[in-house]
């Protein structure tokens, strides 16, 4: 029973008169607007429940972020799943389901794959999820040489807890190769990118962000892949493959007695850097 | 449709309440303006408003205690913030209990020159700071020791710890203090902190603050997974609950930053507590801890102590109020802004700085509004620690000159 309700029931028949039970009324509202307020602030805590400005404070509290084009709903869901999400947290699933959530809705195909060749994938339009375990293949399937040969990554034992993840964007991602070119009237901090089209720096802060925070605390990973094909750097692609000396930006090259320095990574990719 | 959060937040004062219901009776045809300000019905409706008000600050608070990270930032009329919330969201949803206030403790020298000999009981011999007054009891049965001189008197360590009534940093005492006995013994004085064995500063950790705690929830939920993920490691370190499982370390673990040698694929984890780097005995527990709940296999990781990066401060405090003490209170409040810094510093991606600002902030909050100007000396700028595993601790150098002025 509402309180304007029980205020008239309650009352002796004078305060029911034209002008008492409008007394009454007028006050009584207020605390059954109270009493509703204070049900949706029990109920706003819940991610089904919430009211959408509460959605930075529940991913604060989750530490689920939401994708740069997610839907609600999915972030919700996400978000209901917080304690079996984080109970992947610092294996290759943990970081695929991250990754995932960034580009959501997209269900472009991911990879986690160390140098000794163990590879832990999505392939493209299987969704993610808990109970839903990414592929595994490795070690020494096919080895993923990201820097073995470049300085100053080259130790002995160097090799020891790296992976790389790549990424295949597919259209829902907004993202594709970069058609930028030098002189073509773009200025800096401009909120473009040179090697991505249709993509922002904050997306990729987002992605570098959500791979650092859901890696293993003794993972190093040198660079995230954007390959434009699914040719290149894929387990029995035939395209592009790291040679040992993408652990920095350029590599010298002889040839017919002249050494020059060239650029050591495949121009087909774009490569965020970053993730310690 | 669902109120927003906003909305459900925002409380309503009692005139906002009575001047909705007034408008509410004037909509259904009574004729409010008729009442007077001093007739029964006006003043049923002001009560019944302060009570609406009222109960919508009840509203406001269940909305944000709903979630951790709002429940951090609720604060009282005053702008201290109200912990309950956040101890609740804390202890319930995470499963995470704030750590307490620990008293400052550690060793005072006593210098006998006279006769005095003989045991004196733990909880027996009592000392008060000279500035803050705040009260040390010995711990520990002990024993003086007569035939000292004035030439060649006889020095004992005395273990000391703040009393219960001054919990965490209000127990401070820093280097170069002499505390005052207020159980006199014949001959026996006290030496300075700093001297002839006792310890340099008496330094206590402060109640967990809500947003630390809400830190160190999240990192809780990096504990979840067997993964070896940066915020379980920090976590674990960073518990005292937790740590005491594996042995007894002389001060909380307040900070920890986890490192990775790329070439070695080491895991290093720098830890400090209020005082400064963690000693090697607290090293080892928490070592031994990380191993037992943290550490994945295959991990190699390396507790170690974040290393000592002093500073020094000058200043000169200008102040309308009492000048007695007020140095110690500003050397005190420096020394509890570094204990609340990161390891590295803040900005850690521009090498780690000790903020000007913060230090500035830190004597302008000693007692306001008397501190009316404050002119650092030194640093003149943002400190860069340099090194990542940097904690930045008070310089023994450094020199605090109070000045009073007149009211403006």
């Amino acid at each position: 029973m509402s309180f304007t309700d029980a205020v008239y029931t309650l009352s002796p028949s004078w305060w029911r008169g034209w002008a008492g039970s409008r007394f009454l009324y007028s006050i009584a509202v207020q605390l059954d607007a109270l009493t509703d307020l204070a049900a949706y602030a029990v109920r706003a805590r819940f991610p089904s429940l919430a009211p959408p400005d509460a959605d930075p404070y529940l991913s604060l509290d989750r530490g689920i972020d939401r994708g740069y084009q997610e839907t609600r709903l999915s972030w919700l869901a996400r978000c209901r799943e917080w304690l079996d999400r984080w109970a992947h947290c610092g294996s290759p699933w943990g970081v695929l389901m991250a990754v995932r959530g960034v580009i959501s809705p997209s269900l472009s195909a991911v990879t986690v794959v160390t140098p000794r060749g163990t590879w832990d994938s999505y392939a493209d339009g299987v969704q993610d999820g808990i109970g839903v375990a990414p592929s595994h293949q490795g070690p020494g399937v096919q080895w993923f040489d990201w820097c073995s040969l470049s300085w100053p990554y080259s130790l002995p034992n160097g090799v020891l807890g790296r992976a790389v993840v790549v990424v295949w964007p597919d259209p829902d991602t907004g993202w594709s190769q970069g058609t930028r070119t030098w002189g073509d009237g773009s200025t800096w901090d401009d909120g473009g990118l040179w090697d991505v089209d249709g993509g922002t720096a904050a997306e990729f802060r987002s992605l570098l962000s959500a791979v650092a925070t859901w890696k293993s605390g003794g993972t190093w990973v040198p660079a995230i892949v954007l390959s434009w094909s699914s040719a290149d750097f894929s387990l029995g692609g035939v395209g592009a493959q790291p040679d040992g000396h993408y652990g920095t930006w350029s590599k010298l090259v002889t040839s017919g007695g002249r050494t020059t320095r060239v650029p050591s990574r495949y121009a087909g990719a774009a490569y965020c850097a970053g993730v310690i | 449709m669902i109120p927003s959060l906003a909305s459900l937040i925002k409380t309503n004062t009692a005139a906002e309440s009575l001047s909705l219901m007034l408008e509410i009776a004037a909509d259904l045809g009574l004729s409010t303006t008729s009442w007077g300000p001093f007739g029964m019905l006006i003043a049923a409706m002001e009560t019944m408003a302060t009570i609406v008000s009222l109960e919508s600050q009840s509203v406001s608070d269940i909305a944000q205690g709903g979630y951790a990270s709002t429940a951090a930032a609720m604060t009282d009329g005053q702008g201290n913030e109200i912990a309950t919330w956040m101890d609740l969201v804390g202890s319930e949803q995470y499963g995470v209990v704030r750590s307490p206030a620990v008293q400052a403790e550690g060793f005072v020298a006593l210098a006998n020159v006279g006769a005095m000999q003989g045991p004196c009981a733990a909880g027996s011999v009592h000392f008060r700071h000279p500035s803050t007054g705040a009260t040390y009891s010995n711990t520990l049965d002990g024993e003086f020791i007569a035939a000292g001189t004035a030439l060649a008197p006889v020095y004992v360590l005395m273990p000391v710890e703040a009393d219960v009534a001054y919990p965490g940093s209000n127990g401070n005492a820093v280097q170069g203090v002499t505390l005052s006995m207020t159980t006199p013994f014949p001959g026996v004085s006290v030496c300075a902190l700093g001297t002839l064995g006792s310890s340099d500063n008496l330094v206590g950790t402060d109640a967990e603050l809500n947003f630390a705690f809400l830190a160190r929830c999240k990192k809780k939920l990096q504990a979840i997974s067997p993964d070896g993920a940066d915020g379980a490691l920090k976590y674990v370190a960073e518990t005292p609950s937790i740590v005491a499982l594996f042995g007894t370390v002389s001060a909380p673990i307040t900070r920890a930053r986890r490192w990775l040698d790329y070439a070695t694929g080491i895991v290093w984890l720098w830890i400090a507590n209020a005082d400064g780097p963690a000693l090697a005995g607290d090293v080892a527990v928490v070592q031994e801890a990380e191993q037992a709940l943290a550490v994945p296999t295959g991990m190699d990781l390396v507790v170690a102590p974040a290393t000592d990066s002093a500073i020094q401060v000058v200043a000169w405090i200008y102040t309308t109020g009492p000048v007695a003490g007020l140095d110690v209170l500003a050397a005190n409040a420096v020394a509890s802004y570094f204990a609340s810094l990161p390891i590295g510093g803040t900005n850690l991606a521009l090498d780690g700085v000790v903020p000007l600002s913060g230090i500035l902030s830190a004597i302008q909050a000693v007692i306001p509004p008397a501190v009316t100007g404050v002119n650092l000396v030194t640093p003149g700028s943002n400190v860069v620690l340099g090194a990542s595993s940097a904690v930045p601790t008070l310089a023994t150098s450094s020199a605090f000159f109070v000045v009073r002025v007149a009211p403006p």
